[in-house]
Order: structure tokens, then sequence, then C-alpha cells
């Protein structure tokens, strides 16, 4: 087999962290390689290299024999590099046959778009990969996720790709069509293009691949061919990373359920879910991105209104409706996009960490009492070792962690009796993050109950006294004390028996 | 932490330097005003350029709360809730003969009423503030005119109301020290001392993380637009008490006056920026302007063109400031 794209000591740092180290590998024409991995093994930022969004810090790749450093998405995709992205970009309110050709409308000799051999090219391509023709003339965004993905794909075939990469694109397919996906990127192995063919479902591997790859922390950590694709062989490339800074987490005698949720049903996105979480107690909510981890996370802050199920603070009945239900009851929640939802980029650092407090500083006509506003402020500064000049300092000018602690100190100033943090360390320094750490145990011993979304698996084992597993939107696993290992995690987060 | 310490002198710089630049150039249009026409700096002009500016400015504070309060937020309709208000007003004290204190009074809360209706479209049903607030310009403006079928109504000249909008207090038009003055410091104590304040800023800069932080971001914007209203229905008052008549026409046209000087005075379109003492600053640069362009016999259009060069040439000047800041 010749080989289409060679890839080898690609790296990849953004700041300080390095995304990508070292990694090489081979994918011959016509070859199905199936890309494996944790959250934030590397995945995507390998697709990313080679699909020419970032530029490596070293390494070299080939594609087709000739050295392959594309300076932008387009000239890749020039080059013959088609992605389909897991969350697809695309014009919604045009057609799908215009959104086939958009920016390669064919001309006719005026210049003017040639509509019908564009229809007749679109129809082919359609019929080709086994596509219902009828959606053509369909507006893009009045077509199914899955028939948006499958437009998608014949949009990224009919580029004359020589490499096609799908970032996993059965997530959101139902059983019918991943089979007919499967038969389209068979017909297209067989026609000599390559793919990479990014998947966290383990039952996929022997449908779509040939070969797979393992990542682990942004090195290669294995090459099998997919007759070697034995569960337990590839959960242990998967697994295995050190262990955070040590953490010290006392023991601890659990107190009363602070927080319990039955059958918790949004359409969507969470289906039949339940957990409870006790006064003391770290719980760590693990599952894939998209698993429906932080719409658990919003539900409980009353920012997701449930279709079905039922949830009880302290014991007593509890049905938020907007996030003030929630801070009334105790409940305090750190969003996941530090920048999006939690800052106020344009204030200062006080005024972001006294935030949700604010209500208990006022006196009357709303006035806010300064003094006793600084003085709070001080006080978690102090605490919590936040690093900031002056109060009255720009939060937008702090580093990420300290940003971050501005945040947990919003929450913690509340004195909440559930906290619930989401991807409280995503993005920051490791001093910090143990920092951060070490703190959230101490707060749950200190009597509250502390529910933490984390995509790092060492630091939910860090952490947790208790962790559930999440996938597509169930609640698949509760593990605790011997079973609360790294393997007994993954092949829960994976979907693989024991 | 160095960089961090400059980056936060840079930011409070870019702050100072918009009201700074905002100060100088009321100073250099005044010097400039001066020069063109001899009779700029007599006391009776300068009289009569802040009895002028005390409505627009009423508008123009107004219309700042809605742009700081985010989401696209702009009053379009601000000069026609003054113009129907005012006449409001005046078929109560003319055609009713209310005591034209308490019929300014109702038009006050005439305009809070009228603001509310854009508060409701725009926060509690989600539509464009664009789109709703043109709507309630043409739909209030036409309202005027059918009200006085074109005429004008009056009725204001007892009881001493004129002397609010005619006679001076030390020196300072009364309805600038009893109206304006004290809304403009009352806006800026409460822009920096209050919860509300705080939230407002909050809610401009992101509607999610403020509904996270726990603010009611609808009852918020709908307040911001009712706030707005009532500012322009003050203004219709002030404007009844200095020329003693209502006419449909009062208020054509000033919105876009008053989007421009809640822009100039450093006013992020954006929401969440800004500060309302800049918007001060700005009134007093854009009323020194035209007042100045008149006395000097400029014609309107050719004034209207200066002020729109004067605003471009603000927001070039943030532009550039800002880059540097980030480079």
């Amino acid at each position: 087999m010749t080989s289409i794209l060679s890839v080898s000591g690609l790296s990849k740092s953004f700041g300080a962290t390095a995304a990508l180290t070292d990694v090489g590998f081979v994918l011959g024409a016509g070859e199905r390689l199936a890309v494996l991995g944790e959250n934030g093994a590397g995945k995507s930022t390998l697709i990313k290299l080679v699909a020419g969004v970032h530029r490596p810090d070293a390494g070299e790749m080939t594609l087709d024999g000739a050295p392959h450093r594309p300076s932008s998405p387009g000239d890749a995709l020039a080059g013959g590099v088609s992605v389909v992205y897991q969350e697809p970009s695309f014009f919604p309110r045009m057609s799908v046959l215009e959104n086939l050709f958009v920016g390669r409308e064919p001309r006719d000799r005026l210049g003017q778009v040639d509509w019908r051999g564009m229809r007749r090219r679109g129809e082919e391509l359609f019929r080709r990969l086994d596509v219902p023709v009828e959606l053509l003339s369909r507006r893009m965004d009045a077509l199914s996720l899955a028939e948006q993905q499958l437009a998608l794909i014949a949009r990224a075939v009919d580029v004359e790709a020589k490499v096609l990469i799908l970032d996993e694109p059965t997530s959101i397919l139902t059983d019918v069509e991943v089979r007919r996906l499967f038969r389209i990127v068979r017909r297209l192995s067989e026609a000599g293009v390559g793919i990479l063919y990014i998947t966290h479902r383990f039952e996929e591997l022997e449908h779509v691949a040939d070969r797979f790859i393992v990542l682990k922390d942004g090195r290669l950590a294995g090459d099998l061919p997919a007759s070697a694709a034995d569960h337990d062989r590839i959960l242990e490339l998967m697994s295995g990373r050190p262990v955070n800074a040590t953490i010290d987490r006392p023991a601890f005698d659990p107190g009363p359920v602070a927080l319990e949720a039955d059958g918790l049903t949004v359409p969507g996105a969470l289906s039949d879910v339940g957990l409870t979480v006790r006064e003391g107690e770290v719980v760590g909510l693990y599952g894939l991105v998209g698993a429906g981890r932080t719409e658990l996370a919003l539900t409980v802050f009353g920012m997701l209104r449930p279709s079905a199920g039922s949830m009880r603070v302290a014991g007593r009945p509890y049905a938020p409706r907007h996030p003030r239900d929630a801070m009334a009851r105790g409940i305090a929640y750190l969003p996941e996009d530090r920048k999006t939802l939690g800052l106020f980029p344009g204030m200062d650092t006080l005024s972001n960490l006294t935030a949700v407090r604010l209500p208990a500083l006022l006196g009357r006509l709303g006035v806010i009492r300064r003094a006793q506003e600084r003085e709070l402020g001080s006080a978690w500064v102090r605490t919590l070792r936040i690093k900031a000049p002056t109060l009255g300092f720009p939060v937008t000018g702090l580093s990420g962690g300290h940003q971050q602690k501005v945040l947990f100190a919003r929450q913690l100033a509340t004195e909440p009796r559930i906290l619930i943090l989401d991807e409280p360390t995503r993005g920051i320094d490791v001093a910090t993050k143990t920092d951060i750490q070490q703190r959230l145990v101490e707060v749950a011993r200190d009597g509250k109950a502390v529910l933490v979304i984390s995509s790092e698996l060492p630091e939910l084992l860090a952490v947790s006294d208790r962790v559930y597993v999440m996938r597509e939107g169930r609640m698949v696993a509760e593990l605790s004390g011997e079973n609360l290992t790294e393997d007994g995690v993954l092949r829960a987060t994976m979907g693989v028996n024991r | 932490m160095t960089t961090g310490a400059l980056a936060g002198r840079s930011i409070r710089d870019r702050v100072g330097d918009r009201r700074v630049f905002l100060a100088v150039l009321v100073v250099v249009l005044g010097a400039v005003m001066s020069l063109l026409s001899p009779y700029f700096l007599q006391v009776s002009n300068l009289l009569a350029m802040t009895q002028y500016g005390a409505v627009i400015g009423l508008l123009a504070l107004g219309q700042a709360f809605v742009i700081l309060g985010g989401r696209g937020g702009i009053d379009l309709s601000v000069g026609s809730v003054l113009s129907l208000s005012g006449i409001v007003m005046g078929v109560l004290a003319q055609n009713l003969g209310l005591s034209p204190w308490l019929a300014a009074a109702a038009a006050v809360v005439l305009g809070a009423l009228l603001g509310s209706v854009n508060g409701v479209m725009v926060a509690r049903l989600g539509l464009p503030p664009l789109i709703v607030t043109l709507s309630t310009l043409f739909l209030y403006g036409a309202l005027a005119q059918v009200l006085t079928e074109g005429g004008q109504l009056g009725g204001f000249d007892r009881e001493g109301f004129a002397a609010l909008g005619q006679s001076a207090i030390l020196g300072v038009p009364t309805q600038v020290l009893l109206v304006l003055a004290p809304m403009f410091v009352l806006a800026i104590w409460a822009q920096n001392r209050t919860a509300f304040g705080r939230r407002l800023h909050q809610v401009g800069t992101s509607d999610r993380a403020a509904g996270l932080v726990g603010i009611d971001v609808n009852r918020l914007r709908f307040r911001l637009y009712c706030l707005s209203g009532a500012l322009a229905a003050l203004g219709a008052v002030v404007t009844n008490a200095w020329l003693l008549t209502a006419r449909p026409s009062a208020g054509t046209g000033m919105e876009l006056q008053a989007i421009t000087i809640a822009v100039l005075g450093g006013i992020d379109i954006f929401g969440g920026r800004g500060h309302l003492s800049g918007v001060l600053l700005a009134l007093a640069v854009v009323v020194v302007l035209s007042w100045g362009l008149q006395l000097a016999q400029v014609g309107n259009s050719v004034q209207t063109g200066i002020l729109g060069l004067v605003l471009v040439g603000a927001a070039l000047l943030n532009n550039l400031i800002s880059r540097k800041a980030a480079g």
C-alpha cells in the first residue's frame, strides 16, 4: 500500500501546555485509521495540524509524496485534506446544493453560476454516496443533524480529497445512519482515499478501521492493526497517566444527603439521570465531552428545565425556575467557560469577586457598603492567595489561574451548602491547579456538598470520594472505594464491559 | 506581574483619556467659537446654550443607560416620546385646565409607560431593540400629530411653571440647576455606588454571566427602557416650560443627537462599558459646537456635518488608543 499521508515528530504547544509531542504515523492510500484517546489526549490538535488550522512547532508532514505545510485550512483543502468537524460549520439559510459548492460554484462562459451543471454534479455525488438526492434542494437548517453531517461529508469528499478526516462523526447519528456512514467510508477507502477517523466508540472500531493509533497526553501510546484491537489492550494504552501532585483527602463521615436527583430528563441532553451528593463529600462527574455533564449541572442550577424527574435539596422538594431559586437554596455553580460565562471583563477584581454576594453588602437604596465589600474582597484574596495588585485591578489583567480563583471566591463567598464546579482547573497553571483542588476538598470536609465536573481523570480521582460516569446523556456508573480506579472509570466511559 | 500592572495602567489611561479628551475638546471648541463669533462668550449666550443642552442632555442620559444595558440596546423612540408626552401634558394643562405642575408629573409617568412598551417587547419578548424602538418612534410620533392635528398647545404659563424654563438662579438656568444637574449627579452616583450600577454593567457585559450570578436580566433591561422614557418625558416638561408651547414635532430628530452624545461620551455601543460623566462632557461638546456654529451663522446642514466629523474623529481616536494599549 502506498503512503498518502505521513507524519513524523509532530509537536505543538499552546503557551506552557504541550498539546502534542513527537507524534508520527503513516496513513496508506485507502487505509482507514482510527485515532483514539481520552479528552485532552491531543486528538483535536493532531487534526488541526494536518488540516492547517494550527502550524506545528516541530515535525514534518508529507502528503502524497510532497511536503505538506498548510498555512491555512483552505491551503490544506486545496492540497487534498478534507475535514468534517464534530461541530460542523455551514451556511444554514442556503440550500444543501449551494452549501456543497459554496466558494467553488461551476461557472458558464459569461461567468454566471452554472446552476444546471451544479445540480447535475450534486446529484451524481449524492448518488455515488447513496445519499437521498431530494436533500439537495432543501435548506441546510431544515435538515436533521444526521442529514447535515451527510451533506458535509459529501462536500468534503467532492473536493477530490486524498485524506478525509472525520471527527467523531457518529456521536449524533442513529444506528441506521451510522451504518450508512460506514458504507460511505468503505466506498471512499476502496477509491483510495486515506481516512483518519476520530472516535470514542470502541464498538465501531472493527467497522471503520484497518488500524488504530492511541494518543495519551499528547504522545503516541500505541499503533496497532485492527486485528489486535482488543478492548483491554486499548484501555491499557489509554490509561496509566501520572497522578496529580498529592491532594490530601482526609477520611470523613458522610453527612446527610444534600442534593438528590431522580429520573432527570432534558430532551436532547439528559435521559433518566439520578444522583446524590452528601454533605462533607466530593463527588466527581466524569464523561466525554457531550455526555451531558454540564447539562446536568445547569439543570440543578435552574438554567435548564427538565421535562421529567425530580430533585430534592436537604430532603425538601426542589424545582428551580432560574439560578436565583438555586442560590436561595444554597447552591453555587462555577461555570465551565470562564471567559464567557464567568468573568465580567472590563470590570475590576472586586466587583467580579462580590458579584453573587452583592445583595448582602447593600445599605439603603441599594447603595453598596464599600468598606464592607472591600473587607470581604481582601479576606478572600488572602484566603485563596489571589495575586491581584489591588482590588480595583481589572480582572482581565490577572493570570488565568487567578481569574479562576476570583470566580471560585465569588461562589465561596456566598457560603453555599452545595457547590457545583464545572471544570474548575481547566487551562490554568499547575501550582494554582493543585491549590484549587486541595481547597475544594477542604470545602467539602467543612460540611459542604461538592460536585466536581472534570475531563481530567487524574484530577477527578485525586479529589473525589465517589465518581459518577455519564455517557450519551445517561448515568452509566457510580464508582467508589475499591472500584474507583482509572480503569473502572474508563471502561464505563467507553461502554466496555469488564 | 509587570505586564499585568502595565495592562492595568493602560486601561485606566484609556478611560481617563476619553474624558480628558472631551474636556480638552470643550475648551478648544469654546476658544475657536469665541474667535468665530465675538458674542459667544457673553453671559446671555452661555445661558441660552445650557438651556438648549438641558433637554438633549436628559435624552442622552436615558440613551446611555439603555446602551450600557447591552444586547444591542438602543432607544430610537426618545424624540417621539418627548413629543407625545409634551402634547399630552399640553392637553392636560390647556384643554383640561390642570395645573401645569400636575400635568408635568403626569407626563413623566406617561413617558415611563411609553418606555415600558419598548421594555416589554425588548426584554420580555426578545425583539431587537432597533426594530422595536424604530416602530415606537413612528407610532408615538404619529400619535402626537393625531392628537393635535398638527397644531400646538399651551397653557403652561401659570403657577410659576414658566420659571422652570426661563429663569436663572445665580446665573444658571433653572432647568439646568434643578433638573439636568441633579439628574446627572444622581445617575453618576447610582452608576458608581449602587447595586443597580454594578448590575447594569454586568448585564451589559454578558446576559448569561449576569444570569448566572442571579441577576434578573430581563427585569433590569425592562427598567432601563422605562427610565429612558421617563427621562425623555422630563425633557418634554423642560421644553414646555422653556418654549411655553407643546408642538407635535418638538422631539423630531433628537434621538440621533442623544445617541451621538452617549457614544461620543464613551458609552460602548455594545454595552457594559462607559462612564456617565463622559456623557456629561460630550453633552458640553455638542452644545458648544452647535450653539457656536449657529452664532457664527454656519448653516444647519453644515453643523450636523461637523458633528459627524467630531463623532467619527472620537471613534478613530478611541480605536487608535485601544489598539496601542492592546499592542
